[in-house]
């Protein structure tokens, strides 16, 4: 079952094209990762995804509603069923880890027993439920993205936008967030759209690869076949050090 | 104004409402504080309103017995009087002094001050009555023509002149205000013509100008609408200068008075001066000078003749008549050449002084010419008596002679009859012949007398000189001199004839006197012929001699103008009664006077006193006179400046209607204006800074969030409205205008809309200063955006609680869920 369809997306900072006609697709329960290299539009497709970032035009098809079409109201709505993990972990610093995982579940029409079990439960699930009440300052780098994974797993989005999650990382604690995120992606119960350059994770973990170079998907297709048999330019490089690894 | 369509705008207009209230609050309770604070100093300082009548400044040195003599003064003067010891500011201490009621009127008032003069260390008497009206400003008499009108005001107790003022005292239950309108309605009513004549005019005409209009003007318009106002004080400053003008042009006659030829090619200026050699120090190129060397003040040059006074020394120390040029250093630079001299004050002196000398000179003359001429007269009669017996012996002489040709001497009886006559002829003759020797020494003491009257007439001729010189215009000398002249010459002419007339009695003398001789030896050989024998040859020969002679000798004493002789000592007589009759003596009295009179003042004394009446004079009469009157509303104006131009036919005066008056506010209404504006000005000043701290630190939060979310909008439009700078103008404006509406501040010249614009100004400051005042985390913000979170949502849990503390913040707080 199809969950996010992007057609033709494009996107321009001033007179810089960043985005010149995205398409791509994602399956109910597929994880997708996009790999390219820097500034090949990565990011910026998948912050238009959610509208954090406006697209000039093209259509974000989401459960069959174009996103660029909702009102203000309506996109709140749809950002609370889509999670978002951010590579600067983006975590509010006044608030503990329990809070910051908390304020996710604000708008969302639970108790607040409720609210507490699924904050626990997420917490349970990047395995940080001693560090409930630490702050993020507290916080190593990795402890921190696993608390912007576990506010976006306490969503239970149906799609979940990863933002290069480990970029942000040295090696060490990259090691303990992809373990997280290979245990999230594994029950392939929601959509993941995961941007990384983590060719290992990634080949790991996606169902599906997109290659994207200059604002465009050069290649798509299974992590075997990008690795091993790629088309594009881009997609050889991938395969050297595929194989370099 | 997007953020206006979010529920947040509940947020900001609950915020807006609390600043402004809160800042309206802070900056009328701080006005206020600061005005109750002035107000109470104030009070300190003038004591309260109506309180106290007058305030006594002493100086804080003679405090005690000073004090203790005021309080005397108003026991004993003012019983019933409160004196109240106030403030001491910078060594002077005040008291405040409310009189009894009984003394609360006019004649107090107006004597007040002189009941304290002899007070020492009373410094100042300052008149702090309430309630209480000023005028100033009112030109001559105008304070006292309008002050009859003022004072007939129902609220008005009394009034009181004031310098050009006047000081209007109210009833205690009277509205200043009320009164206050009544005045003007008075001043409204009277204007004050003032003509104003160019510099070059001078003040002394101004008095008969102002005089020859007034009545021009009284019979053109009615004595009540229109009145000189330069009748009273005007004329005594006009009397003062023109004495001054004469006092500088006394000062200036009697100044020592150098006069120089200045070479063609000398340029003087402010760096040289002219001195001359004085005391007993001479000058010589490149010598400086000394402190006894006169200095000269140029007064004016004409026809290259400088006219100069001695600005430093004395004319009479000046020890030659050289003028050298002083260069700027003090040394003599060139010789300009020879000066004349004039010293009036010493030639009057010398005048007096020769006065003296002429006086007891002319009594001399007086006393002498009276004794001479009584001796001449003496003569003359003993001389006519001796004439009349010589003309009576003649016949009988000539009746001898007949019988001595007819008859040879025979006998002894005809030779006695003969001897009898010739004897009695010679007892004559010899008398004549004395009284005619005394003539010749009458002649030499008139001669003499002569010389010394022309002495007298020398003197007083040099005195006159003198006096011409010094500049003395006395008419009773000049008379005096005109009429002893007149009178020398008619004295001079009488003796002058008188000698030449008893000159002609020398020849007639000398024949007398050979006739005498030739009597005597007749008589002589009579004698012998009568005692021996008798000579007829002898006696016939001396008889036809002496008859021979007889009739020549009689006819020629006979000729002499005894007549006219007689009439001429008559005329010296008159004219030294006449004389006797010019009162020398006052004249030369008068004289001393002067002479004392003389001011006893050093030349570089009267400079000095000449340059300070200059000095005064300029301030006087240079900035243009002006004849001032009082017109009121009926007086066609035009009509009367139009009858101004016709009286002066002159195009250079200039007309000018101005106030008759202003009203000016008491101190303390001024105080307490002033205290009013220092009150809204720092409340002004507290709702700007205010104003300025919500923004920068409250708004700035809001600002920044509107600027993250205009980054998204394309639309030119959109950015505009959507400007966090068009918010924070709009903001700002209205906060200030709003706070200062609400607590009455004011800037001075300042209205509403201007101050919307400076607190609009603010805003747009705070806009964009708000990254920098209140930065906020951007990674935050797109969490919560990407967690679905709305814009209220993310200012209350997000940016709010990140920002400074605040009113925004303390609100904040019970909107918030994660505290």
């Amino acid at each position: 079952m199809l969950m996010l369809e992007v057609r033709n997306l494009y996107k321009s900072y001033e007179k810089l094209q960043v985005l010149k006609g995205v398409n791509f697709t994602a399956q109910r329960g597929e994880t997708v990762v996009i790999m390219g290299p820097s500034g090949c539009g990565k990011s910026t497709t998948i912050r238009c995804i959610n509208r954090l970032t406006e697209p000039d035009k093209g259509q974000i098809i989401y459960k069959e509603q174009d996103l660029l079409k909702l009102e203000k109201e309506e996109l709140l709505k749809v950002r609370q069923e889509i999670g978002f993990v951010f590579q600067n972990f983006n975590l509010i610093n006044r608030l503990n880890v329990f809070d910051n995982i908390m304020l996710a579940l604000l708008k969302q029409d639970l108790s607040l027993e409720e609210k507490r079990l699924r904050v626990e439960e997420s917490l349970r699930q990047v395995k940080l439920m001693d560090f409930a009440e630490s702050i993020p300052k507290d916080l190593s780098g990795g402890q921190k993205q696993r608390v912007g994974i576990a506010r976006s797993l306490a969503l239970q989005p149906d799609l979940m936008l990863l933002d290069e999650p480990t970029a942000a990382l040295d090696p060490i604690l990259v090691k303990e967030v992809l373990d997280v995120l290979e245990k999230v992606t594994a029950n392939r119960t929601r959509t993941l759209l995961i941007v990384t350059h983590e060719i290992a994770f990634a080949y790991k973990v996606a169902d599906r690869i997109l290659l994207m170079d200059d604002g465009k998907i050069v290649e798509a297709g299974s992590p075997k076949q990008i690795f091993e048999t790629p088309n594009s330019e881009i997609g050889k490089k991938y395969k050297d050090l595929f194989e370099y690894e | 104004m997007q953020i206006l369509r979010n529920r947040f705008r509940k947020d900001l207009l609950v915020w807006l409402i609390l600043v402004i209230l809160i800042g309206s609050g802070l900056a009328t309770a701080i006005g206020y504080l600061a005005d109750s604070y002035f107000g109470d100093t104030v009070d300190g300082l003038l004591g309260g309103y109506g309180e106290y009548d007058f305030l006594l400044t002493i100086n804080q040195e003679l405090r005690d017995s000073a004090y203790k003599e005021v309080k005397q003064i108003i026991s004993n003067r003012f019983p019933g009087s409160k004196l109240k010891e106030g403030v001491t500011v910078a060594g002077k201490a005040n008291y405040f002094l409310k009189l009894d009621d009984n003394f609360r009127n006019r004649a107090v008032f107006s004597q007040f001050e002189k009941e304290f003069e002899q007070v020492v260390g009373l410094e100042n008497v300052s008149l702090i009555t309430e309630p209480k009206l000023s005028l100033r400003g009112m030109l001559g008499n105008t304070n006292e023509i309008l002050g009859e009108k003022v004072s007939a005001l129902e609220e008005v107790n009394f009034v009181l002149t004031a310098g050009s003022g006047l000081d209007v005292i109210l009833k205690p239950n009277a509205n200043p205000k009320r009164v206050e309108r009544k005045i003007e309605d008075i001043l409204d009513k009277h204007k004050v013509l003032q003509i104003r004549f160019p510099i070059e005019k001078e003040a002394r005409e101004l008095t008969d100008l102002n005089a020859g209009l007034r009545q021009q003007l009284e019979k053109e318009f009615s004595g009540q609408n229109l009145q000189s106002l330069n009748a009273g004080q005007r004329e005594n400053l006009d009397d003062l200068i023109k004495t001054m003008n004469q006092m500088k042009k006394f000062l200036l006659e009697y100044a020592t008075i150098v006069r120089v030829k200045i070479p063609d090619d000398l340029k003087m200026n402010k760096s040289l001066s002219l001195a001359m050699a004085g005391g007993d120090v001479p000058l010589s190129i490149g010598q400086k000078i000394s402190s006894k060397t006169i200095l000269l003040s140029s007064l004016q040059k004409e026809e290259g003749v400088l006219k100069a006074i001695i600005s430093r020394g004395d004319g009479a120390q000046i020890l030659n008549q050289d003028v050298y040029l002083i260069g700027s250093s003090g040394r003599v630079i060139k010789k300009i050449g020879k000066s004349e001299v004039k010293r009036p004050r010493y030639l009057l002196k010398k005048a007096a002084n020769e006065t003296e000398k002429v006086l007891p000179q002319l009594n001399s003359i007086l006393t002498n010419t009276e004794e001479v001429n009584q001796r001449l007269l003496q003569w003359l009669t003993n001389y006519e008596k001796g004439l009349g017996k010589i003309q009576g012996l003649q016949q009988k002489l000539t009746e001898e002679q007949g019988k001595l040709n007819n008859f040879v001497l025979s006998n002894q009886e005809d030779l006695k009859e003969l001897l009898e006559i010739v004897t009695r002829i010679t007892d004559i003759t010899t008398r004549l012949e004395e009284t005619l020797s005394k003539l010749e020494f009458l002649q030499q003491e008139l001669l003499g007398m002569s010389s010394n009257f022309k002495d007298f007439e020398r003197d007083l001729e040099r005195q006159m000189v003198f006096l011409t010189l010094a500049g003395v215009e006395d008419k009773r000398l000049t008379k005096l001199k005109d009429s002893i002249h007149t009178m020398r010459q008619q004295i001079t002419g009488n003796m002058d004839s008188i000698i030449s007339k008893i000159n002609r009695y020398n020849p007639l003398l000398n024949k007398f006197r050979y006739w005498n001789n030739n009597l005597e030896k007749l008589k002589k050989v009579l004698q012998v012929s009568q005692s021996k024998s008798i000579q007829p040859e002898k006696v016939e020969e001396l008889l036809n001699v002496v008859t021979r002679d007889i009739n020549k000798t009689i006819n020629g004493l006979d000729e002499v103008e005894r007549t006219k002789l007689k009439d001429r000592l008559a005329n010296l007589k008159d004219n030294l009664t006449k004389l006797e009759g010019l009162n020398l003596t006052l004249v030369s009295k008068q004289l001393g006077r002067m002479q004392q009179a003389l001011p006893n003042l050093k030349d570089e004394e009267i400079t000095g006193t000449i340059k300070l009446l200059d000095k005064y004079l300029a301030g006087q009469v240079l900035p243009g006179e002006a004849i001032y009157f009082l017109v009121n509303d009926d007086v066609n104006k035009q009509k009367l400046q139009k009858e101004v131009n016709n009286y002066f036919n002159d195009q250079k005066i200039d007309q000018l209607f101005t106030e008759a008056g202003i009203i000016k506010p008491n101190i303390r209404g001024e105080l307490f204006k002033i205290l009013g504006e220092v009150r809204v000005t720092l409340t002004a000043l507290i709702a700007l800074i205010f104003t300025a701290l919500v923004l920068l630190i409250d708004q700035s939060l809001v600002m920044i969030t509107m600027q993250r979310m205009n980054q998204e909008s394309d639309n030119r439009l959109s950015r505009f409205l959507n400007s966090s700078y068009l918010y924070g103008f709009l903001l700002g404006g209205l906060l200030l205008s709003a706070i200062f509406y609400l607590s009455q501040a004011k800037f001075p010249y300042l209205s509403l809309e201007y101050i919307f614009i400076i607190g609009g100004l603010l805003g747009v400051l705070s806009a964009n200063k708000a990254v920098a005042i209140n930065p906020i985390d951007e990674s935050e913000i797109l969490a919560g955006e990407a967690l679905g979170l709305n814009y209220t949502e993310i200012m209350h849990e997000i940016v709010i609680p990140n920002g400074r503390p605040g009113f925004l913040t303390l609100l904040n707080r019970k909107e918030m869920i994660f505290r």
